[in-house]
Protein backbone atom coordinates (compact mmCIF):
# COMPACT_ATOMS: atom_id res chain seq x y z
CA UNK A 1 0.00 0.00 0.00
CA UNK A 2 2.94 2.26 0.84
CA UNK A 3 3.93 1.72 -2.55
CA UNK A 4 0.80 3.88 -3.57
CA UNK A 5 0.95 6.25 -1.15
CA UNK A 6 4.26 7.09 -1.61
CA UNK A 7 3.82 8.26 -4.76
CA UNK A 8 0.93 10.46 -4.77
CA UNK A 9 2.11 13.17 -6.79
CA UNK A 10 3.21 10.77 -9.44
CA UNK A 11 -0.17 9.25 -9.36
CA UNK A 12 -1.75 12.75 -9.38
CA UNK A 13 0.40 14.26 -12.14
CA UNK A 14 -1.09 11.26 -14.24
CA UNK A 15 -4.49 11.35 -13.20
CA UNK A 16 -4.46 15.04 -14.24
CA UNK A 17 -3.16 14.06 -17.85
CA UNK A 18 -5.88 11.41 -18.33
CA UNK A 19 -8.58 14.10 -17.18
CA UNK A 20 -7.49 16.60 -19.91
CA UNK A 21 -6.97 13.75 -22.60
CA UNK A 22 -10.59 12.65 -21.60
CA UNK A 23 -12.14 16.00 -21.65
CA UNK A 24 -10.51 17.38 -24.64
CA UNK A 25 -10.72 14.42 -26.74
CA UNK A 26 -14.65 14.09 -25.93
CA UNK A 27 -15.01 17.37 -26.73
CA UNK A 28 -13.80 17.01 -30.22
CA UNK A 29 -15.04 13.73 -30.80
CA UNK A 30 -18.46 15.44 -29.74
CA UNK A 31 -18.35 17.88 -31.89
CA UNK A 32 -16.55 16.20 -34.66
CA UNK A 33 -19.39 13.22 -34.28
CA UNK A 34 -22.33 15.85 -34.55
CA UNK A 35 -21.02 17.16 -38.16
CA UNK A 36 -20.80 13.35 -39.39
CA UNK A 37 -24.29 12.07 -38.03
CA UNK A 38 -25.51 15.80 -39.65
CA UNK A 39 -23.72 14.10 -42.89
CA UNK A 40 -25.15 10.90 -43.04
CA UNK A 41 -29.14 12.16 -42.44
CA UNK A 42 -28.22 14.87 -44.78
CA UNK A 43 -30.28 14.58 -48.27
CA UNK A 44 -26.84 15.14 -50.21
CA UNK A 45 -25.78 11.86 -51.22
CA UNK A 46 -21.79 13.14 -51.58
CA UNK A 47 -22.18 14.09 -47.90
CA UNK A 48 -23.97 10.94 -46.81
CA UNK A 49 -21.03 8.56 -48.76
CA UNK A 50 -18.53 10.82 -47.29
CA UNK A 51 -19.70 10.50 -43.34
CA UNK A 52 -20.13 6.46 -43.96
CA UNK A 53 -16.88 6.34 -45.25
CA UNK A 54 -15.69 7.99 -41.85
CA UNK A 55 -17.21 5.87 -40.01
CA UNK A 56 -15.87 2.52 -41.28
CA UNK A 57 -12.46 4.11 -41.71
CA UNK A 58 -12.45 4.67 -37.89
CA UNK A 59 -14.42 1.77 -36.43
CA UNK A 60 -12.26 -0.75 -38.72
CA UNK A 61 -8.72 0.83 -37.55
CA UNK A 62 -7.27 0.33 -34.54
CA UNK A 63 -6.50 3.03 -32.05
CA UNK A 64 -3.12 2.08 -30.70
CA UNK A 65 -2.12 1.83 -34.96
CA UNK A 66 -3.47 5.34 -35.47
CA UNK A 67 -1.90 6.86 -32.43
CA UNK A 68 1.30 5.04 -33.82
CA UNK A 69 1.19 6.52 -37.16
CA UNK A 70 0.37 10.36 -36.65
CA UNK A 71 2.99 10.01 -33.54
CA UNK A 72 5.93 8.87 -36.02
CA UNK A 73 4.36 8.91 -39.71
CA UNK A 74 3.27 12.26 -39.66
CA UNK A 75 6.35 14.08 -38.68
CA UNK A 76 8.22 12.38 -41.99
CA UNK A 77 6.00 14.79 -44.05
CA UNK A 78 6.68 17.44 -42.21
CA UNK A 79 3.54 17.71 -39.92
CA UNK A 80 4.94 17.46 -36.01
CA UNK A 81 2.89 18.56 -32.69
CA UNK A 82 3.23 17.55 -29.23
CA UNK A 83 2.74 14.52 -28.25
CA UNK A 84 -0.33 15.35 -26.44
CA UNK A 85 -1.95 17.47 -29.05
CA UNK A 86 -1.54 14.85 -30.99
CA UNK A 87 -3.05 12.36 -28.95
CA UNK A 88 -6.05 14.44 -28.16
CA UNK A 89 -6.46 14.85 -32.09
CA UNK A 90 -6.06 11.28 -33.02
CA UNK A 91 -8.56 9.75 -29.73
CA UNK A 92 -11.15 12.47 -31.13
CA UNK A 93 -11.23 11.80 -34.27
CA UNK A 94 -11.38 8.14 -33.78
CA UNK A 95 -13.87 8.66 -31.15
CA UNK A 96 -16.43 10.73 -33.54
CA UNK A 97 -17.09 7.60 -35.05
CA UNK A 98 -18.96 5.78 -32.42
CA UNK A 99 -20.50 9.19 -31.29
CA UNK A 100 -21.60 9.49 -34.64
CA UNK A 101 -22.93 6.13 -34.70
CA UNK A 102 -24.67 6.24 -31.25
CA UNK A 103 -26.33 10.04 -32.30
CA UNK A 104 -27.32 8.40 -35.87
CA UNK A 105 -29.12 5.68 -33.85
CA UNK A 106 -30.65 8.37 -31.83
CA UNK A 107 -32.11 10.53 -35.24
CA UNK A 108 -33.45 7.60 -36.66
CA UNK A 109 -35.70 6.55 -33.01
CA UNK A 110 -37.02 10.07 -33.89
CA UNK A 111 -40.01 9.48 -36.51
CA UNK A 112 -40.18 10.62 -40.04
CA UNK A 113 -43.09 12.48 -39.65
CA UNK A 114 -41.46 14.59 -36.93
CA UNK A 115 -38.56 15.98 -39.72
CA UNK A 116 -41.21 15.79 -43.01
CA UNK A 117 -43.72 18.42 -40.46
CA UNK A 118 -40.46 20.52 -39.80
CA UNK A 119 -39.99 20.71 -43.32
CA UNK A 120 -43.48 21.22 -44.08
CA UNK A 121 -43.36 24.23 -41.87
CA UNK A 122 -40.87 25.85 -44.01
CA UNK A 123 -37.71 24.68 -41.93
CA UNK A 124 -34.67 23.98 -43.52
CA UNK A 125 -32.82 21.17 -43.04
CA UNK A 126 -30.20 22.62 -40.79
CA UNK A 127 -32.88 24.12 -38.79
CA UNK A 128 -35.19 21.14 -38.56
CA UNK A 129 -32.20 19.12 -37.66
CA UNK A 130 -31.27 21.93 -34.62
CA UNK A 131 -34.38 22.79 -33.41
CA UNK A 132 -36.77 19.42 -33.88
CA UNK A 133 -34.96 16.34 -34.70
CA UNK A 134 -31.37 16.93 -32.43
CA UNK A 135 -33.47 17.85 -29.43
CA UNK A 136 -35.10 15.05 -29.26
CA UNK A 137 -32.89 12.41 -30.45
CA UNK A 138 -29.75 13.55 -28.04
CA UNK A 139 -32.30 12.57 -25.36
CA UNK A 140 -32.33 9.25 -26.27
CA UNK A 141 -29.28 8.50 -26.57
CA UNK A 142 -28.16 9.64 -23.12
CA UNK A 143 -26.54 6.12 -22.02
CA UNK A 144 -25.16 5.40 -25.45
CA UNK A 145 -22.80 8.75 -25.31
CA UNK A 146 -22.24 7.64 -21.55
CA UNK A 147 -20.74 3.96 -22.51
CA UNK A 148 -18.93 6.27 -24.78
CA UNK A 149 -17.31 8.64 -22.69
CA UNK A 150 -16.81 5.28 -20.51
CA UNK A 151 -14.51 3.77 -23.36
CA UNK A 152 -12.77 6.85 -24.77
CA UNK A 153 -11.68 7.17 -21.09
CA UNK A 154 -10.62 3.76 -20.98
CA UNK A 155 -8.44 4.12 -24.40
CA UNK A 156 -7.02 7.29 -23.29
CA UNK A 157 -4.45 5.05 -21.73
CA UNK A 158 -3.09 3.76 -25.69
CA UNK A 159 -1.52 7.11 -25.41
CA UNK A 160 0.82 5.76 -22.71
CA UNK A 161 2.68 3.91 -25.66
CA UNK A 162 3.25 6.97 -27.77
CA UNK A 163 5.37 9.10 -24.84
CA UNK A 164 2.28 11.07 -23.38
CA UNK A 165 2.51 10.00 -18.87
CA UNK A 166 -0.82 9.50 -18.17
CA UNK A 167 -2.52 7.91 -15.29
CA UNK A 168 -0.71 4.27 -17.34
CA UNK A 169 2.39 5.52 -17.72
CA UNK A 170 2.80 6.99 -14.22
CA UNK A 171 1.57 3.11 -12.48
CA UNK A 172 4.68 2.12 -15.18
CA UNK A 173 7.23 4.54 -13.41
CA UNK A 174 6.38 3.89 -9.88
CA UNK A 175 6.69 0.25 -10.50
CA UNK A 176 9.40 0.46 -12.13
CA UNK A 177 11.07 1.96 -8.87
CA UNK A 178 8.51 0.31 -6.33
CA UNK A 179 8.34 -3.46 -8.19
CA UNK A 180 4.76 -3.86 -6.46
CA UNK A 181 2.64 -4.12 -9.38
CA UNK A 182 -0.65 -5.67 -7.87
CA UNK A 183 -1.23 -2.65 -5.10
CA UNK A 184 -0.16 -0.26 -8.07
CA UNK A 185 -2.18 -0.96 -10.75
CA UNK A 186 -5.47 -1.79 -8.71
CA UNK A 187 -4.38 1.96 -7.45
CA UNK A 188 -4.76 2.91 -10.65
CA UNK A 189 -7.73 0.62 -12.14
CA UNK A 190 -9.08 2.33 -9.03
CA UNK A 191 -8.58 5.63 -10.05
CA UNK A 192 -9.90 4.52 -13.85
CA UNK A 193 -12.94 3.05 -12.13
CA UNK A 194 -13.64 6.22 -10.55
CA UNK A 195 -13.71 8.37 -13.63
CA UNK A 196 -16.01 5.98 -14.84
CA UNK A 197 -18.47 5.82 -12.03
CA UNK A 198 -18.66 9.33 -12.30
CA UNK A 199 -20.18 9.13 -15.77
CA UNK A 200 -22.28 6.36 -15.07
CA UNK A 201 -23.87 8.89 -12.58
CA UNK A 202 -24.04 11.30 -14.45
CA UNK A 203 -25.29 10.23 -17.60
CA UNK A 204 -27.83 8.11 -15.28
CA UNK A 205 -29.28 11.62 -13.52
CA UNK A 206 -29.16 13.36 -17.37
CA UNK A 207 -31.40 10.44 -18.43
CA UNK A 208 -33.90 10.85 -15.53
CA UNK A 209 -33.90 13.96 -16.05
CA UNK A 210 -34.17 14.74 -19.51
CA UNK A 211 -34.96 10.93 -21.27
CA UNK A 212 -38.19 10.54 -22.82
CA UNK A 213 -40.77 8.27 -22.48
CA UNK A 214 -42.66 7.21 -25.51
CA UNK B 1 -12.91 9.60 -48.74
CA UNK B 2 -11.90 6.55 -50.75
CA UNK B 3 -8.21 8.60 -51.08
CA UNK B 4 -8.49 9.13 -47.87
CA UNK B 5 -8.24 5.08 -47.30
CA UNK B 6 -5.99 5.00 -49.34
CA UNK B 7 -3.43 7.16 -47.77
CA UNK B 8 -4.11 5.15 -44.73
CA UNK B 9 -3.70 2.34 -47.00
CA UNK B 10 -0.28 3.54 -48.50
CA UNK B 11 0.61 4.76 -44.70
CA UNK B 12 0.35 0.97 -43.16
CA UNK B 13 1.94 -0.22 -45.83
CA UNK B 14 4.86 1.52 -45.67
CA UNK B 15 5.23 1.49 -41.94
CA UNK B 16 5.03 -2.83 -42.64
CA UNK B 17 7.64 -1.95 -45.32
CA UNK B 18 9.85 0.00 -42.67
CA UNK B 19 9.52 -2.87 -39.84
CA UNK B 20 10.23 -5.40 -42.26
CA UNK B 21 13.45 -3.60 -43.62
CA UNK B 22 15.02 -2.73 -39.65
CA UNK B 23 13.90 -6.58 -39.56
CA UNK B 24 16.55 -7.43 -42.17
CA UNK B 25 18.91 -5.20 -41.00
CA UNK B 26 19.02 -6.59 -37.31
CA UNK B 27 19.28 -9.87 -38.01
CA UNK B 28 22.26 -8.92 -40.19
CA UNK B 29 24.92 -9.88 -37.52
CA UNK B 30 24.23 -13.73 -37.85
CA UNK B 31 26.42 -14.55 -40.64
CA UNK B 32 26.72 -17.83 -42.34
CA UNK B 33 29.42 -19.55 -40.29
CA UNK B 34 29.19 -18.15 -37.15
CA UNK B 35 28.27 -20.73 -33.84
CA UNK B 36 24.22 -20.73 -33.81
CA UNK B 37 23.31 -21.58 -30.39
CA UNK B 38 23.10 -25.34 -30.35
CA UNK B 39 26.65 -25.28 -31.46
CA UNK B 40 27.21 -22.74 -28.61
CA UNK B 41 26.02 -25.03 -25.78
CA UNK B 42 27.01 -28.51 -27.18
CA UNK B 43 29.12 -28.72 -24.17
CA UNK B 44 27.32 -26.83 -22.13
CA UNK B 45 27.94 -28.26 -18.52
CA UNK B 46 24.98 -30.80 -17.04
CA UNK B 47 24.78 -30.85 -13.09
CA UNK B 48 25.43 -34.27 -11.43
CA UNK B 49 22.52 -36.10 -10.40
CA UNK B 50 23.21 -36.01 -6.86
CA UNK B 51 22.49 -31.84 -7.51
CA UNK B 52 19.23 -32.18 -8.27
CA UNK B 53 17.46 -32.67 -5.05
CA UNK B 54 14.46 -34.73 -4.43
CA UNK B 55 11.49 -32.54 -4.22
CA UNK B 56 13.11 -29.07 -5.31
CA UNK B 57 12.53 -26.42 -7.91
CA UNK B 58 15.49 -28.36 -10.06
CA UNK B 59 13.56 -31.30 -10.03
CA UNK B 60 10.26 -30.29 -10.85
CA UNK B 61 11.44 -28.74 -13.85
CA UNK B 62 13.42 -31.35 -14.73
CA UNK B 63 10.51 -33.44 -14.55
CA UNK B 64 8.90 -31.64 -16.56
CA UNK B 65 11.24 -31.14 -19.46
CA UNK B 66 11.15 -27.88 -20.12
CA UNK B 67 12.36 -24.76 -18.24
CA UNK B 68 9.93 -21.70 -18.50
CA UNK B 69 11.95 -18.26 -18.72
CA UNK B 70 10.23 -15.21 -18.20
CA UNK B 71 11.71 -12.60 -20.84
CA UNK B 72 11.55 -10.36 -23.62
CA UNK B 73 10.80 -11.16 -27.34
CA UNK B 74 11.92 -7.74 -28.65
CA UNK B 75 15.02 -6.90 -26.98
CA UNK B 76 18.38 -6.63 -29.50
CA UNK B 77 21.32 -8.43 -28.89
CA UNK B 78 19.14 -9.84 -25.41
CA UNK B 79 16.30 -11.21 -26.12
CA UNK B 80 14.98 -10.69 -29.71
CA UNK B 81 12.74 -13.55 -31.42
CA UNK B 82 14.23 -13.99 -35.09
CA UNK B 83 11.05 -13.38 -37.37
CA UNK B 84 12.62 -16.40 -39.82
CA UNK B 85 13.41 -19.24 -37.26
CA UNK B 86 11.25 -18.30 -35.02
CA UNK B 87 14.29 -18.77 -32.03
CA UNK B 88 14.99 -16.15 -29.67
CA UNK B 89 18.43 -15.22 -30.12
CA UNK B 90 20.54 -12.78 -27.76
CA UNK B 91 22.81 -12.91 -24.69
CA UNK B 92 20.01 -13.47 -21.73
CA UNK B 93 18.10 -16.12 -24.31
CA UNK B 94 21.29 -18.06 -24.60
CA UNK B 95 22.16 -18.01 -20.78
CA UNK B 96 17.99 -19.46 -20.04
CA UNK B 97 19.39 -21.95 -22.69
CA UNK B 98 22.79 -22.96 -21.03
CA UNK B 99 20.84 -23.16 -17.30
CA UNK B 100 17.54 -25.72 -18.95
CA UNK B 101 20.33 -27.84 -20.32
CA UNK B 102 22.17 -27.82 -16.85
CA UNK B 103 19.19 -28.68 -15.36
CA UNK B 104 17.02 -30.96 -18.21
CA UNK B 105 20.22 -32.11 -20.30
CA UNK B 106 18.87 -30.65 -23.24
CA UNK B 107 18.29 -26.75 -23.74
CA UNK B 108 14.53 -26.61 -23.68
CA UNK B 109 13.27 -23.11 -22.21
CA UNK B 110 9.69 -21.76 -23.14
CA UNK B 111 9.95 -18.05 -22.91
CA UNK B 112 6.88 -16.48 -21.51
CA UNK B 113 7.02 -12.59 -22.25
CA UNK B 114 7.36 -11.30 -19.30
CA UNK B 115 7.12 -6.99 -18.83
CA UNK B 116 8.48 -5.44 -16.13
CA UNK B 117 5.00 -4.77 -14.76
CA UNK B 118 4.29 -8.80 -14.61
CA UNK B 119 7.96 -10.64 -13.80
CA UNK B 120 7.40 -10.11 -9.51
CA UNK B 121 3.92 -11.64 -10.20
CA UNK B 122 4.91 -14.10 -12.35
CA UNK B 123 8.17 -15.21 -9.82
CA UNK B 124 5.79 -14.80 -7.03
CA UNK B 125 2.55 -17.29 -9.01
CA UNK B 126 5.20 -19.97 -9.91
CA UNK B 127 3.90 -19.23 -13.66
CA UNK B 128 7.70 -18.87 -14.45
CA UNK B 129 10.46 -20.23 -13.15
CA UNK B 130 13.23 -17.70 -13.68
CA UNK B 131 13.97 -14.51 -15.14
CA UNK B 132 16.07 -13.33 -17.51
CA UNK B 133 15.50 -9.71 -18.58
CA UNK B 134 17.78 -6.93 -18.41
CA UNK B 135 16.07 -7.63 -14.29
CA UNK B 136 18.85 -4.49 -12.38
CA UNK B 137 19.17 -5.65 -8.50
CA UNK B 138 17.72 -3.59 -6.12
CA UNK B 139 16.80 -4.02 -2.77
CA UNK B 140 13.72 -2.78 -3.05
CA UNK B 141 13.43 -5.48 -5.82
CA UNK B 142 14.91 -8.11 -3.67
CA UNK B 143 12.16 -7.95 -1.06
CA UNK B 144 10.22 -9.31 -3.84
CA UNK B 145 11.97 -11.73 -5.53
CA UNK B 146 15.09 -13.39 -4.72
CA UNK B 147 18.18 -12.63 -7.37
CA UNK B 148 21.00 -14.98 -8.40
CA UNK B 149 24.15 -14.05 -9.96
CA UNK B 150 24.73 -10.91 -10.82
CA UNK B 151 25.66 -12.65 -14.38
CA UNK B 152 25.74 -9.45 -15.79
CA UNK B 153 26.85 -5.37 -15.65
CA UNK B 154 25.74 -2.85 -17.99
CA UNK B 155 25.62 0.74 -17.78
CA UNK B 156 23.10 3.58 -19.25
CA UNK B 157 25.16 5.78 -22.20
CA UNK B 158 23.37 8.70 -23.31
CA UNK B 159 22.99 9.07 -27.63
CA UNK B 160 22.05 12.41 -29.44
CA UNK B 161 21.41 12.97 -32.94
CA UNK B 162 25.21 13.79 -34.83
CA UNK B 163 25.22 17.43 -34.60
CA UNK B 164 24.26 18.34 -31.48
CA UNK B 165 26.31 19.99 -29.20
CA UNK B 166 26.60 20.71 -25.64
CA UNK B 167 25.44 17.76 -24.20
CA UNK B 168 28.30 15.10 -23.06
CA UNK B 169 27.30 14.21 -19.39
CA UNK B 170 23.92 13.26 -17.58
CA UNK B 171 24.11 16.75 -15.59
CA UNK B 172 23.68 18.72 -19.27
CA UNK B 173 20.37 17.22 -19.94
CA UNK B 174 18.58 19.21 -16.94
CA UNK B 175 15.97 21.44 -18.51
CA UNK B 176 15.44 19.51 -21.93
CA UNK B 177 13.65 16.80 -23.17
CA UNK B 178 14.96 13.04 -23.17
CA UNK B 179 13.74 9.85 -24.60
CA UNK B 180 13.88 7.02 -22.51
CA UNK B 181 12.39 3.19 -22.86
CA UNK B 182 9.37 2.68 -21.06
CA UNK B 183 10.33 0.44 -17.71
CA UNK B 184 13.54 0.68 -18.59
CA UNK B 185 16.11 2.05 -15.51
CA UNK B 186 16.45 4.62 -17.58
CA UNK B 187 13.94 6.86 -15.79
CA UNK B 188 15.12 6.75 -12.60
CA UNK B 189 18.70 7.21 -13.57
CA UNK B 190 17.81 10.59 -15.80
CA UNK B 191 15.34 11.40 -12.69
CA UNK B 192 18.66 11.09 -10.27
CA UNK B 193 21.09 12.23 -12.45
CA UNK B 194 19.51 15.45 -14.12
CA UNK B 195 16.32 15.70 -12.13
CA UNK B 196 15.15 19.07 -14.27
CA UNK B 197 14.90 16.85 -17.55
CA UNK B 198 11.82 15.60 -18.78
CA UNK B 199 11.25 12.72 -19.62
CA UNK B 200 9.04 10.99 -22.84
CA UNK B 201 8.88 6.76 -22.55
CA UNK B 202 8.01 4.75 -25.77
CA UNK B 203 8.04 1.33 -25.98
CA UNK B 204 10.55 -0.20 -27.74
CA UNK B 205 13.93 0.52 -29.44
CA UNK B 206 13.36 1.42 -32.47
CA UNK B 207 10.67 4.06 -31.43
CA UNK B 208 13.06 5.99 -29.17
CA UNK B 209 15.51 5.82 -32.30
CA UNK B 210 12.67 7.26 -34.86
CA UNK B 211 11.45 9.84 -31.78
CA UNK B 212 15.49 10.85 -31.12
CA UNK B 213 16.07 11.38 -35.23
CA UNK B 214 12.29 13.22 -35.41
CA UNK B 215 13.22 15.90 -32.57
CA UNK B 216 11.21 14.46 -30.12
CA UNK B 217 14.09 14.81 -27.58
CA UNK B 218 17.09 16.17 -27.60
CA UNK B 219 19.06 12.89 -25.97
CA UNK B 220 18.37 8.97 -25.48
CA UNK B 221 19.25 7.31 -22.55
CA UNK B 222 19.49 3.67 -23.04
CA UNK B 223 22.29 0.59 -22.40
CA UNK B 224 24.97 0.96 -23.40
CA UNK B 225 25.29 -1.75 -25.52
CA UNK B 226 21.76 -0.98 -27.15
CA UNK B 227 23.16 2.43 -28.05
CA UNK B 228 26.28 1.13 -29.69
CA UNK B 229 24.03 -1.41 -32.01
CA UNK B 230 21.93 1.54 -33.06
CA UNK B 231 24.63 4.14 -33.66
CA UNK B 232 26.41 1.10 -35.80
CA UNK B 233 23.15 1.24 -37.53
CA UNK B 234 22.19 4.23 -37.74
CA UNK B 235 25.08 6.63 -39.00
CA UNK B 236 23.11 9.77 -37.85
CA UNK B 237 23.27 9.26 -33.87
CA UNK B 238 25.93 8.60 -31.84
CA UNK B 239 27.50 7.67 -28.65
CA UNK B 240 28.65 10.61 -26.45
CA UNK B 241 30.60 10.07 -23.19
CA UNK B 242 31.06 6.97 -20.71
CA UNK B 243 28.34 4.97 -19.38
CA UNK B 244 26.99 6.87 -16.11
CA UNK B 245 25.47 4.09 -14.29
CA UNK B 246 26.38 0.91 -13.37
CA UNK B 247 23.44 -2.06 -13.26
CA UNK B 248 24.03 -5.65 -12.36
CA UNK B 249 21.45 -7.97 -14.08
CA UNK B 250 20.55 -10.67 -11.86
CA UNK B 251 18.26 -14.02 -12.82
CA UNK B 252 14.96 -13.53 -10.52
CA UNK B 253 13.99 -16.35 -8.78
CA UNK B 254 11.39 -16.92 -6.63
CA UNK B 255 11.58 -15.19 -3.32
CA UNK B 256 12.54 -16.65 -0.42
CA UNK B 257 13.81 -20.35 -2.97
CA UNK B 258 17.31 -20.56 -1.45
CA UNK B 259 18.19 -23.87 -2.29
CA UNK B 260 17.32 -23.21 -6.03
CA UNK B 261 19.41 -19.74 -5.95
CA UNK B 262 22.57 -21.80 -5.10
CA UNK B 263 21.86 -24.25 -7.32
CA UNK B 264 21.80 -21.44 -10.16
CA UNK B 265 25.04 -19.68 -8.64
CA UNK B 266 26.56 -22.94 -8.92
CA UNK B 267 25.89 -23.23 -12.43
CA UNK B 268 26.50 -19.73 -13.26
CA UNK B 269 30.46 -19.62 -11.75
CA UNK B 270 30.46 -23.08 -13.91
CA UNK B 271 29.53 -21.30 -16.98
CA UNK B 272 32.30 -18.73 -15.77
CA UNK B 273 34.79 -20.77 -15.18
CA UNK B 274 34.44 -23.03 -18.36
CA UNK B 275 34.45 -19.64 -20.72
CA UNK B 276 30.91 -20.88 -21.95
CA UNK B 277 29.75 -17.45 -20.66
CA UNK B 278 32.05 -15.55 -22.63
CA UNK B 279 31.05 -17.65 -25.55
CA UNK B 280 28.01 -16.37 -25.00
CA UNK B 281 28.71 -12.94 -25.03
CA UNK B 282 31.14 -12.74 -27.78
CA UNK B 283 27.81 -14.62 -30.00
CA UNK B 284 25.61 -11.98 -29.13
CA UNK B 285 26.85 -8.42 -27.54
CA UNK B 286 30.24 -9.19 -28.50
CA UNK B 287 29.39 -8.90 -32.56
CA UNK B 288 28.83 -5.30 -32.10
CA UNK B 289 30.94 -4.16 -28.80
CA UNK B 290 34.56 -4.18 -29.73
CA UNK B 291 37.30 -6.38 -28.25
CA UNK B 292 37.54 -9.56 -25.74
CA UNK B 293 34.23 -10.56 -22.99
CA UNK B 294 34.53 -8.32 -20.21
CA UNK B 295 35.01 -10.11 -16.33
CA UNK B 296 31.61 -11.12 -15.31
CA UNK B 297 30.24 -9.47 -12.35
CA UNK B 298 31.50 -11.09 -8.84
CA UNK B 299 28.56 -13.11 -7.68
CA UNK B 300 26.74 -11.82 -4.71
CA UNK B 301 28.54 -8.73 -4.90
CA UNK B 302 25.90 -6.31 -5.09
CA UNK B 303 23.15 -5.36 -2.14
CA UNK B 304 20.44 -7.46 -3.09
CA UNK B 305 21.88 -10.52 -4.72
Amino acid sequence: MSAVLDHLPEFWEGLLVTLQLTAASFAGAAAVGLVITAMRVSPVGVLRAIGTAYVETFQNLPLLVLLVLAVFGLPEIGIKAGLLTTAVVVIALYEAAYIAEALRSGVNAVSAGQGEAARALGLSFGQSLRHVVLPQALRTVIQPLGNVFIALTMNTSLAAAVGVVDLTAAANRVNLAEAQPIPIFVGAGLAYALIAACAGFVTGRLERRLGMVR
Amino acid sequence: MVSLKRVAAVAAVSMIGLSACSGTDSAAPAVPGEPKAGDLLADAPVAAAADILPGSTMEKIKKRGELIVGGSLDAPLLSQQNPVSGEVEGFDADMGKALAKYIIGEPKVKIVNSASETREALLANGTVDVVFQTYTITPERAEQVSFAGPYYSSGLSIAVKKDTTGITKPEDLNGKTVIAGANTPAIPAIKKAAPQAKIVTFGSDPECVQALKQDRGVAYVQDETLLVADAQKDPSIQVVGKPFTSDPYGIGLKHGDDQFKKFVNDWLTKTQGSGLWQRIWKNSLGTVVQGEAPAPPQIGSVPGS
